[in-house]
Order: structure tokens, then C-alpha cells, then sequence
């Protein structure tokens, strides 16, 4: 979306502002039209500030970053309260406010519990969420062509993709889909579960979510995967439980015990396709299970993503 | 009758000044007494809690009286700055610019180092830089309370003893 008479892209200036004054202006240089299709501002020490477009990096120019500079921008998101963080900051990550999530890299800091923080930063990502409504109908259509599920149209679906093409945006549409229904996709309203570990999906502040996360959407946020599903099946009775990124066999647990509780789940995992998720170990169990009717395959080609379905 | 009222007022005037310094001291006194509590319960917040740095200056603001609540108050109005401003020198410029907390160079210097453990990744930093602010408050308060129980008598008595001098002189 455009905002300020077109000017700059809204989202793109929410993450500009996110860096120190004096790089705005290098950010914000940036074209209008690449700007709403930019996915991530790039801090790294002795380098300039670079965008990430969808068809790579590109340099903002400018003076290269100093490690001074990339203080500023944890400062700057989390207001002076790093210590407020600290457990996502363990994890390699900050949330700032509208949903940016700040990817950390540097010198860690360590204790015989693991990671304390940072003891000097590197490289810090600034990740642009995008929005995108629409494109869980695409996703959907593809599904019902190939799934044949008489509870109310869609069965668990799992979405895979590599990382950066956009399985956070499809799962968030698609919950928001879920929530408020698509009569004629013959999805009915249902209660939806979101276990929001990373806050990317419903970017939650102060109690109320940033994104349209759908009308019938309980969110459970910075809260451990499997914890959380396990919350919400007891306090929240959802029809669908949402989880993004399963990476831990902890997680894959948490979904096998919420499959067994007869709800709906829509997971997320990284991997090129079916093929190669089943030759891990860890998914292969997961997908031998049962448990999901339908997988998504994302794939960007030529800045274009195409949703593909397969029937697990 | 002149030089009497002349002389009342003479003496009056030098008296509330010695008042006066009296009750700088014993404000003095109060307003270190303040700080050392709320460094606590700074110490408090952001240990137990994880308080955030802007609710943390909007809880002491409202948890402290005048003038500590003001110096809370306008660090808190100025944390928009972040980014262009550090942390470290809203604090420092907003201690500056904060006479009417009556601190000393020293008391000053030692209010400012902590700002430099504020909002660090690690809250057991913080609490130990906390923890100096306050030992070091602690005997500041100590000195002022002594001061002021030692000075306070002097003070008055040296007042009205100056005007009554210079009325002596004048007459």
C-alpha cells in the first residue's frame, strides 16, 4: 500500500524507521514501485545499507555501516529495553511494533544455560511483513482441486517452501480465510487457534493484532510452538489450529497430539518439495501420519509465486 | 521608630535566609531519600519483570514525588528521540538540565554512569549498575541527612545573628 500522496510505500517506511536517522533518506531513495516489493533492509558492518528485492540485494548506497549504527537500530526497536527481549533476543531475533521482525547476527555472549545475547552485533535484517490478502483463495482452490474433505471444504494443510517465499504471508491469509469463512469455496467460519511464536503472523501489540488475522482468530504470541497448541486446545477450544515454521520434534509432538484432538491444523516447514521433506526424518513421520490431507508447495519463479497442491 | 522598623527588617531578612538554606538542605535530604527508593524499585521492575524502559519512566514517574517525578517524566517525553538521541544522553541531558534536584557533581556523575547499563541485553548488568546507584545514593543520603542535622540549628542561628550584627554596625 501507498501511502504519503505515493511517495513512499507504508510498510517500506515503517522499516526505514527502523534505522538510524541519518540512513533513512538512503532507504527511503529507493522508488516507490520497489519499495512495495522490497522484503528486507540488510545492515552489515563495512557495507552499505542494501534492500532485499525479489530479484536480490541491492545497494542503497551511502557510507558503510558501522557497528555503533546497528545498536542503534535494536535501540531504536525495542526502545532502549533489549533486556525486555532478551528471551527472542536469544533466539537471534527482535519484534518491533507493526509486525518487522530484526534478525540478529554478531559475537554471542554465552553461559552454560546457551546464548545471553550479543556481545557485539555484525549484520542486522530488517524484514518488511507483507500483506497480502488473497492469495490463500489461490491456494485453497488448488487444494480443493486435489483434496476430497467434507469438513467444510479444506482439510490440515501443510504449506511448504525455502525460506523468504512467502509461507508466513499464505498462512496468515489463509487463517484470516478460515476465521471469517469463504462461502464459495465452501469454507465455513471457524474458531482458529494461532500459536504466534515469532509474532510475524499476527504481529500483536498491545493486545491487538496488526494484521487481519480473520474476526474468529485467538492468538497465543511469543509463546513456545508447542506449548502454545497445547494452550489454546485447553483454553480456547479452536476447529483449526494455525502453527508457522515446524523445526523441532517437540513441534511435530504438539502437532501429532493436536491432530489426535480433531481439530484442523495448518502448519508450515521448510523444504523445496514432498519429495525431499520425506526424506527427513524428522517430517517424514508427519507426513506418513495422516495427520495432514494436502500440502501447499510454494515456488517463485520470475518474481511470480505459484501455489501448488498435493495430496498427502 | 524608623531605625526600629528598619531593624526588624533587617534582622527578619537575613533570618529567612538562614530558614531558607535550612530548608534547601532538608529538601535536599528528601530528594535523595526519593531517589534511593526509586532506584529500587527500578532495580524491582526490571528484574522481576523485564519492565520496558518507557513504562518503566512512566511507573517512577507516577511512583515518585516532585521534583524526581519531573526528571522521570521528561526522559519519558523525550524517549521519542531514540535513534536520534541515545539513551544514555537523554538521560545525561535531561539530569543537566534538572537543577531543582539539588544534586551535587558528584551525585550527578553517579546518577549518569547508570544510564549507561539501561536497556542492556542483560538484565543482571542492569541490576548490578542499579544496585552501585543505589549503595552510592544510599551514603549520599546518609551525608545530606548528617549535614542537615548538623547545619540546620547553625544555619537559622547564623541568620538572625548576621542581622542583628549588621543592625549593631548600622546603628
Amino acid at each position: 500500500m501507498n501511502d504519503f500522496n505515493g511517495a513512499y510505500d507504508a510498510k517500506y517506511y515503517g522499516a526505514a524507521r527502523l534505522l538510524p536517522p541519518h540512513r533513512r533518506a538512503d532507504a527511503l531513495a529507493l522508488p516507490p514501485a520497489e519499495q512495495c516489493v522490497a522484503e528486507e533492509l540488510r545492515l552489515r558492518v563495512g557495507f552499505p545499507v542494501c534492500a532485499v528485492l525479489p530479484d536480490g540485494e541491492r545497494a542503497l548506497g551511502g557510507t558503510e555501516v558501522t557497528p555503533r549504527e546497528l545498536d542503534t537500530v535494536v535501540e531504536i526497536a525495542t526502545a532502549a529495553s533489549a533486556h525486555s527481549v532478551r528471551e527472542t533476543v536469544r533466539a537471534g531475533y527482535i519484534n518491533a511494533a507493526g509486525g518487522y521482525r530484526i534478525g540478529l547476527c554478531g559475537e554471542t555472549a554465552t553461559d552454560s544455560s546457551g546464548v545471553m545475547g550479543f556481545r557485539a552485533l555484525s549484520s542486522v535484517a530488517v524484514r518488511i511483513p507483507r500483506e497480502v490478502t488473497g492469495i490463500a483463495r489461490r491456494a485453497v482452490s488448488a487444494v480443493l482441486a486435489t483434496a476430497d474433505d467434507a469438513r467444510g471444504g479444506i482439510g490440515s494443510v501443510l504449506i511448504i517452501s525455502p525460506p523468504g517465499a512467502g509461507k508466513t504471508t499464505l498462512l496468515r491469509d489463509l487463517v484470516r480465510l478460515v476465521s471469517d469463512g469463504a462461502v464459495e469455496l465452501g469454507i465455513a467460519p471457524s474458531r482458529v487457534g494461532l500459536a504466534d511464536e515469532r509474532g510475524e503472523i499476527a504481529a500483536v501489540s498491545g493486545g491487538v493484532p496488526q494484521m487481519n488475522i480473520g474476526c474468529r482468530t485467538d492468538v497465543l504470541s511469543a509463546c513456545p510452538k508447542a506449548a502454545a497448541a497445547m494452550m489454546l486446545l485447553r483454553a480456547m477450544n479452536p476447529e483449526t489450529l494455525a502453527l508457522d515454521e515446524i523445526t523441532a520434534p517437540e513441534d511435530v509432538a504438539a502437532v501429532e497430539r493436536a491432530a489426535n484432538c480433531g481439530v484442523r491444523l495448518f502448519a508450515t516447514v521448510h523444504a523445496f518439495s514432498v519429495e525431499e521433506l520425506m526424506k527427513k526424518p524428522l517430517y517424514a513421520a508427519l507426513l506418513c501420519g495422516g495427520i495432514f490431507e494436502a500440502a501447499v508447495i510454494i515456488k517463485k519463479t520470475g518474481g511470480q509465486r505459484i501455489y501448488e497442491a498435493a495430496r498427502l | 521608630m524608623t531605625k526600629l522598623i528598619g531593624a526588624i527588617l533587617l534582622i527578619s531578612g537575613t533570618s529567612a535566609c538562614g530558614l531558607l538554606h535550612v530548608r534547601r538542605l532538608r529538601r535536599r535530604s528528601r530528594i535523595l531519600s526519593e531517589i534511593v527508593c526509586a532506584l529500587a524499585a527500578m532495580r524491582s521492575e526490571i528484574v522481576t519483570r523485564l519492565t520496558p524502559v518507557p513504562e518503566l519512566m512512566e511507573r517512577m514517574a507516577l511512583q515518585t514525588a516532585v521534583p524526581v517525578s519531573s526528571f522521570f517524566r521528561n526522559i519519558h517525553a523525550r524517549l521519542g528521540e531514540l535513534g536520534s538521541v541515545a539513551l544514555y544522553d537523554i538521560w545525561a541531558q535531561t539530569i543537566d538540565a534538572a537543577p531543582e534536584l539539588l544534586l551535587s557533581q558528584e551525585e550527578r556523575a553517579a546518577l549518569r554512569e547508570l544510564a549507561r547499563s539501561l536497556g542492556r541485553y542483560d538484565a543482571a548488568e542492569q541490576r548490578a549498575a542499579l544496585e552501585r546507584a543505589e549503595r552510592s545514593f544510599e551514603e549520599f543520603a546518609r551525608r545530606a541527612d548528617e549535614r542537615r542535622g548538623a547545619d540546620s540549628k547553625t544555619f537559622a542561628a547564623l541568620g538572625a545573628a548576621a542581622g542583628v550584627f549588621i543592625v549593631l554596625i548600622l546603628i
